[in-house]
């Protein structure tokens, strides 16, 4: 019986192609291959994937879920299974994260709809139960696509900045927003304080 | 030449028309920063300059220039009149007009002569004037701007152009060519003669030849002599420079130092800041995870509901099945013979022989009769029913197990999400548990590395400006100089220490073939002719000769002579500006390529190498003046020396010195200087003690500091 987990981290997800140039490859340096030149290119993140897992625990941590568009000519699959996600080994000063998949699975399972009585019953298929988490996974990924998206309009400047996305997920910290905002903001002297997501 | 008076109108600064009057002494024009006293330098500088027709309207006064209405004029003017066999003035200006608003255009610039004759004032040409009574060259050895200026050997070619202006030297390189052909010809005519004379041909040929040969090293060794020395000279120059400049070096090369230090701490601060990337964090060092804790609980508390309800349906299912297998042997408890002894398998007897006796109603296994309707008839009735039921029972057992033993679950999906479960507790939930503690952490220290990254740069900022510091007071002098500075003079110490043995060497050769030149010339000499006519080409010879070395050595004598002049004159300008302090002598020395340097001694012969900057302006006016005597009594012609803040480096004391002491030379000096200033305020004490005339410039009050237009200089004559 091959694992759940294997058949899961084997997908592709899916994610609407309208995010491709004004958020993947805005943050990413996605379709040119893993280069040296990232931080030349300003990039803040490597592989097209990294952005997608930001925008997976945004939607996740918020529980905003945002189905994609119906048209699949508007969709695209993204080239990396997630098999993959996180091994970055061979990039300079990065080092790699692939446990990261675990924990996304994890949070698949927690919150996806799938009775895995009926699933070990072999009432239903596993590859039903591996749609039903990559329709979540994607959901996620899609809500916080989303809410990047809706920043960068308000402010194209807004993830241009040392602490900016790290400030979004110490913002869903109840305490860290409260206590340590303070500091960073402080620290870091930016005026710009990102929005809460609440 | 004597400067009468200096007119300046509309130039720059110079607001409408300003008149300075000149006595045949000294002059003092006093103003203070910004007051014009750079333009009223610059100004003459306008007016002796014969290279440049077209006028510039940035000489126009702005403050005139704002005035101008559309549609009308002024000029720039600056004239001076002066005394130069006779009262001649020359005038340069250029006519400003304002065509529209914010439209001016300069129209021509006219430089205009006049000289004064019996018959009345005459119009020349200025630019003629100008060169005929202040060429270039005089305006060289007579206009000086600040104290760097004044060293005017620095121009290599200074002394050939003194030379050949204020003395005669230059009438010698003619005879000397002249004679050094005669000689040559008469020698070869001597030579050729006494090839005729069998008693001394053989000999003079001999001699001939080895004297020409000893002649050409010895013009070798003489080139290569003169390239040593300037090299020498080059160097030990280079080195000077150096060694001027060797405190600030030091300083500069310490405070660099630090610098570089203090560089490598920022750069140590921004790699550490750098290599906490908060945003590439989130992934790298899972931070993301931050808000991850509660999903995690989820997630446990999920897979172990999941756990659980398959194992009580599991337990459920083994329990249903358990219960079957129970009724099983109940029925067999039952079915137990009374007497408590075991059936009879149901197999006996067999279905066959069952039917046969049911048939003949009699049981056959124990012999009695069994009518139908009788209790034995039934019994055997229903022991076949039980013998059919049982076979079938047979043949469902020899059907595949695996129907029979079905399991309720047939897939270990909750195990696995249940194991990973367990796999994320523990020690690594606890990690995720501190992430945010983490991120804390990670936040405090790069904090901690911005702060000192901030008291850094601080650091670094006060020690460039101290380094600036360091590079104004080194006027003059380039970053690069004081760089290369230690690096350098080593290399320079060895470059001139080979230079100076190469000519030692080369001057002990020098010795040498002249030793052995006169040598052969002698032996030629000592030969006795044979023949009348060729003792007549010898005398001939010899008298040429002689008369070659006599201009040769006249020349260098006379060189010599005129630099010593110079030098005696120097000293005794020395000696009065610097009455009351040390003084030194000047010696202006000949370096192998005819410049000069000029170098102050003390009187026990050891140079000062490192004079004070006022020592310096001294040793270089004293200079000044000499060459201006030297002039006057060549041309018959006085010229006046003109300074602009050229006593800068004068402390108060040496500054009264001075000026009481220039007060009393006898030549005309016109210098522009912020001395006798106190907070803009003239010491008029001081000033009364000179018997000059002396004038004062100043802004006139009222001016807007950033606006141009509001300045203007005003001329008061106060004395």
């Amino acid at each position: 019986m091959e694992k759940l987990y294997d058949l899961w981290a084997n997908r592709n997800p899916e994610y609407e192609i309208k995010y491709d140039d004004s958020i993947i490859k805005t943050f990413c340096d996605y379709g040119r291959g893993t280069t040296v030149f990232q931080e030349a290119r300003g990039k803040i993140f490597g592989a097209g994937y990294e952005i997608l897992i930001i925008a997976f625990f945004i939607g996740l941590y918020k529980n905003q879920r945002k189905p994609l568009v119906g048209d699949t000519s508007k969709r695209k699959v993204l080239g990396q299974p997630i098999k993959f996600w996180g091994n970055l080994d061979s990039k300079p000063g990065r080092v790699s994260y692939s446990n990261i998949r675990k924990y996304m699975f994890a949070a698949l399972v927690a919150r996806s709809d799938v009775d895995f009585i009926a699933l070990d019953k072999g009432e239903i298929t596993n590859r039903k139960a591996v749609d039903i988490l990559m329709t979540t996974m994607e959901e996620y990924i899609n809500w916080g696509l989303d809410f990047i998206s809706e920043k960068m309009e308000d402010n194209p400047n807004y993830f241009f900045k040392d602490t900016a996305f790290l400030r979004v997920f110490l913002d869903m910290l109840p305490k860290y927003a409260t206590a340590q905002k303070v500091d960073l903001e402080a620290e870091f002297g930016d005026d710009d304080t990102p929005e809460s997501l609440d | 030449m004597i400067i009468k008076n200096i007119i300046i109108r509309n130039f720059r600064s110079y607001y409408g028309e300003n008149s300075f009057d000149f006595s045949n002494g000294l002059t003092l024009i006093i103003g203070d920063n910004g007051d014009g006293k750079t333009t009223f330098f610059e100004a003459l500088q306008w007016l002796f300059n014969t290279t440049v027709d077209t006028p510039n309207m940035e000489n126009f006064s702005e403050m005139r220039k704002s005035e101008l209405e559309v549609g009308e004029m002024d000029n720039v003017m600056v004239s001076m009149t002066f005394d130069h066999n006779g009262i001649k003035t020359i005038e340069k200006s250029f006519i400003v007009e304002r065509y529209g608003n914010d439209r001016y255009r300069p129209l021509r610039q006219e430089f205009r002569g006049y000289e004064e004759k019996d018959s009345g004032r005459t119009p020349v040409d200025g630019k003629i004037l100008v060169l005929r009574c202040f060429d270039a060259f005089l305006q060289k050895f007579s206009m000086f701007k600040g104290e760097s200026d004044l060293n005017v050997f620095n121009d290599p070619t200074a002394l050939k152009q003194l030379v050949a202006k204020f003395s005669d030297l230059k009438e010698f390189d003619k005879y000397v060519g002249y004679t050094e052909e005669f000689e040559k010809k008469s020698n070869s005519a001597f030579v050729k003669e006494s090839k005729s004379d069998e008693k001394i041909s053989k000999q003079v040929e001999s001699l001939d030849s080895k004297l020409i040969e000893v002649k050409r090293f010895l013009s070798q060794a003489e080139r290569d002599l003169k390239e040593a020395e300037a090299s020498a000279t080059l160097f030990s120059g280079k080195i000077e420079d150096l060694e001027k400049h060797k405190d600030t070096s030091e300083k500069y090369t310490e405070v660099k130092k630090r610098i570089e230090a203090k560089k490598a701490e920022a750069a140590k601060y921004r790699g550490s800041i750098a290599a906490n990337n908060f945003n590439v964090n989130l992934l790298d060092k899972l931070w993301v995870l931050c808000v991850f804790p509660s999903v995690l609980k989820e997630f446990q508390s999920k897979s172990s509901a999941f756990s659980k309800a398959k194992r009580a349906q599991n337990e459920q299912f083994i329990k249903e099945m358990a219960k079957n297998e129970g009724k099983k042997e109940a029925y067999e408890e039952i079915t137990q013979l009374v007497n408590g002894a075991s059936r009879m398998p149901w197999y006996l007897p067999g279905e066959a022989e069952m039917e046969e006796m049911i048939h003949d109603h009699i049981c056959k296994v124990c012999g009695r009769e069994a009518p139908e309707g009788s209790e034995a008839y039934r019994f055997m009735c229903e022991k076949l029913e039980e013998h059919k039921r049982h076979a079938l029972a047979e043949a469902e057992a020899n059907k595949p197990k695996d129907e029979e033993r079905k399991d309720l679950f047939e897939n270990n999906y909750i195990e696995e999400i249940h194991s990973l479960s367990l796999n994320l507790g523990g020690f690594n939930e606890s990690e995720v548990t501190g992430k945010a503690a983490e991120i804390g952490g990670c936040i405090d220290l790069v904090n901690m590395f911005k702060r000192k990254l901030d008291e850094v740069e601080k650091d670094l900022q006060e020690m460039e400006d101290e380094k600036a510091r360091i590079l104004i007071q080194a006027e003059g002098v380039s970053e690069e100089m004081l760089d290369k500075s230690f690096q350098d003079l080593k290399g320079y110490f060895d470059q001139k220490g080979k230079a100076e043995k190469r000519a030692i060497e080369l001057e002990q050769k020098i010795r040498e073939l002249k030793g052995q030149r006169d040598f052969y010339k002698e032996q030629i000499d000592a030969l006795a002719p044979g023949k009348g006519q060729v003792r007549v080409y010898k005398k001939v010879h010899e008298a040429f000769d002689y008369i070659y070395k006599a201009f040769v050595g006249a020349k260098d004598k006379n060189l010599t002579m005129f630099l010593e002049s110079l030098e005696d004159r120097a000293n005794d300008y020395l000696r009065r500006l610097n009455a009351n302090d040390f003084h030194g002598i000047v010696k202006l020395i000949r370096t192998a390529d005819d410049s000069a340097v000029i170098k102050l001694y003390s009187s026990n012969g050891s140079e000062i190498k490192k004079p004070s900057g006022s020592q310096q302006t001294t040793m270089y006016m004293s200079v000044l003046f000499a060459i201006s005597d030297l002039t006057t009594l060549k041309r018959e012609e006085d010229y006046p020396l003109i300074f602009d803040a050229a006593t800068s480096s004068f402390g108060d004391a040496k500054e009264d010195d001075f000026y009481n002491i220039i007060d009393h030379i006898n030549k005309q000096c016109i210098i522009v200087t912020k001395d006798f200033l106190d907070k803009n305020t003239l010491r008029m004490a001081d000033i009364n003690k000179l018997t000059c005339s002396v004038y004062r410039i100043q802004k006139a009050d009222g001016f807007d500091k950033n606006d141009l237009s509001t300045i203007r200089t005003t001329v008061v004559k106060v004395k």
